[in-house]
């Protein structure tokens, strides 16, 4: 199925100053993505529409990944998927790397994402859930669908207002 | 950069792929819609969803771009029109025809990156931005009228570019209560639903011009949300007073939430 991701800009600026802030000692910071989704005549659309930063006491020390995250953070996401109230909301954990170009994820990054995102299906199990990646310029992600199913890459990301950007990622990149 | 956008290159080395990517609609494709369409496809956008419930009449042969003389004997649909119009001037692009009302095609519109609206009515203008509000999508409108007073006759018209999260058509009063709720236009004073080539021609040129300079970057912004107004008997084309009403200079809109995005539920 062809999916495509899209982000305010303004929220996506939002996302970059929390992640770009240094952690006492995480090498890296994480955070979660709120999206609402939508099917339209070949894709499904998800659109992203608030922000989860994760507290510095949140993180765990780990020295085998950038950052890891402790339950009362996952827990925390998890309930957010839940309900916000009106539906379920899918929850993109998002992270970010340094440089240009379309960015990809570690091995470690799909390793663990594997183990996660799984689990957001326990408390929202009719909506898909996945991972992203950003860098300076670009954005790239994986999707899940179901919580057996295998991760696809999301075909397209745009960031929406200015700068107005569009992230095309073909199937297997 | 291929050879058929190289005096376009100041737009920016990754325009061209950008331009491949985009999924453009345009609801409406009368004097106003018709213009547009033929400028995306040759900026070298190749993917356009195009919708128009009408058939070529007579009377649209002033303005209509794309449209022939046998288009009248044969009834020949606007979307018709429109997609001969974009793939003679680039064969290869894509192109998905609605020839119905838009909510018909809502599907579609939804999954597209960039709408245009070239709509009669300032209902149908408060629907098509509700909706973009919903599915992300950047939005241009364009409208414009002639009117009669004691001195004579007037030409105005506007372009409006809004994006999600920043200030919308309410925001810049081109919607209000008084217009949604009684379409008070002031259409046949001049004749029917009085159109121009020129003035259509002008406002869709400004409207493709807001369009680029948000996908390419080729100069700097600043403003997401902008409101042009053209007075078509000064012959000017001017940034509206409404840019400086305090929540459109704030860049603050009360009458969409963010959260409100997406279908209100979701099937999977």
């Amino acid at each position: 199925m062809n999916t495509f991701l899209k982000i305010p800009t303004l929220l996506l600026e939002t996302v970059k100053i929390d992640l770009s802030r240094p952690h006492p000692f995480a090498y890296e910071r994480v955070g979660f993505l709120l999206c609402k989704q939508a099917v339209t005549s070949n894709s499904l659309g998800i659109f992203a529409y608030n922000y989860i930063s994760i507290p510095d006491e949140e993180y765990v020390e780990d020295s085998t990944v950038g950052a890891m995250i402790g339950s009362k953070a996952m827990l925390r996401a998890l309930g957010l998927a839940f309900n916000d109230g009106k539906r379920d909301v899918s929850i993109f954990h998002i992270h970010e790397h340094f440089g240009t170009g379309m960015p990809w994820f570690s091995r470690v990054d799909l390793k663990e994402s594997i183990k996660f995102v799984p689990d957001f299906f326990n408390t929202a199990p009719n909506v898909p859930h996945g991972i992203l990646v950003a860098n300076e310029e670009h954005l790239a992600g994986q999707i899940w669908l179901s919580k057996e199913g295998a991760p696809q890459t999301i075909n397209t990301i745009t960031s929406v207002g200015i700068p107005y950007i569009i992230s095309k990622q073909y199937e297997g990149a | 950069m291929k050879e058929r956008n190289s005096r376009q290159s100041f737009l920016g080395e990754n325009s061209e792929q950008i331009l491949e990517y985009i999924k453009v609609a345009v609801v409406g494709l009368g004097g106003g819609g018709s213009h547009i369409v033929q400028q995306l496809a040759h900026l070298g956008v190749m993917n356009f969803v195009l919708f128009d419930g009408d058939t070529f009449e007579e009377s649209n042969i002033n303005r209509l771009i794309g449209s022939q003389a046998g288009d009248i004997k044969n009834k020949t649909s606007k979307t018709e029109i429109a997609r001969r119009l974009v793939t003679s001037i680039n064969p290869d692009v894509k192109v998905t025809l609605i020839p119905n009302d838009w909510h018909e095609g809502h599907m579609e519109l939804r999954e597209c990156d960039f709408i245009f609206t070239c709509v009669d009515s300032y209902g149908e203008r408060n629907q098509l931005e509700r909706f973009s509000r919903r599915f992300l999508l950047p939005m241009i409108d364009i409208g414009m009228d002639v009117y009669k007073s004691e001195s004579g006759y007037f030409i105005s018209g506007q372009v409006v570019r809004t994006l999600p999260n920043e200030p919308c058509m309410w925001c810049l009063n081109v919607l209000n209560e008084e217009n949604v709720s009684t379409e008070a236009q002031k259409y046949g004073a001049a004749g029917g639903k009085p159109q121009v080539v020129w003035s259509n021609g002008l406002l869709a040129s400004a409207a493709v011009g807001l369009f680029v300079e948000l996908v390419t970057p080729w100069n700097s912004i600043e403003h997401g949300t902008i409101c042009l107004e053209y007075d078509g008997n000064k012959n000017s084309l001017t940034k509206s007073n409404l840019m400086s009403l305090p929540k459109v200079s704030q860049k603050i809109c009360d009458h969409y939430s963010p959260l409100d995005v997406g279908d209100s539920f979701f099937l999977n």
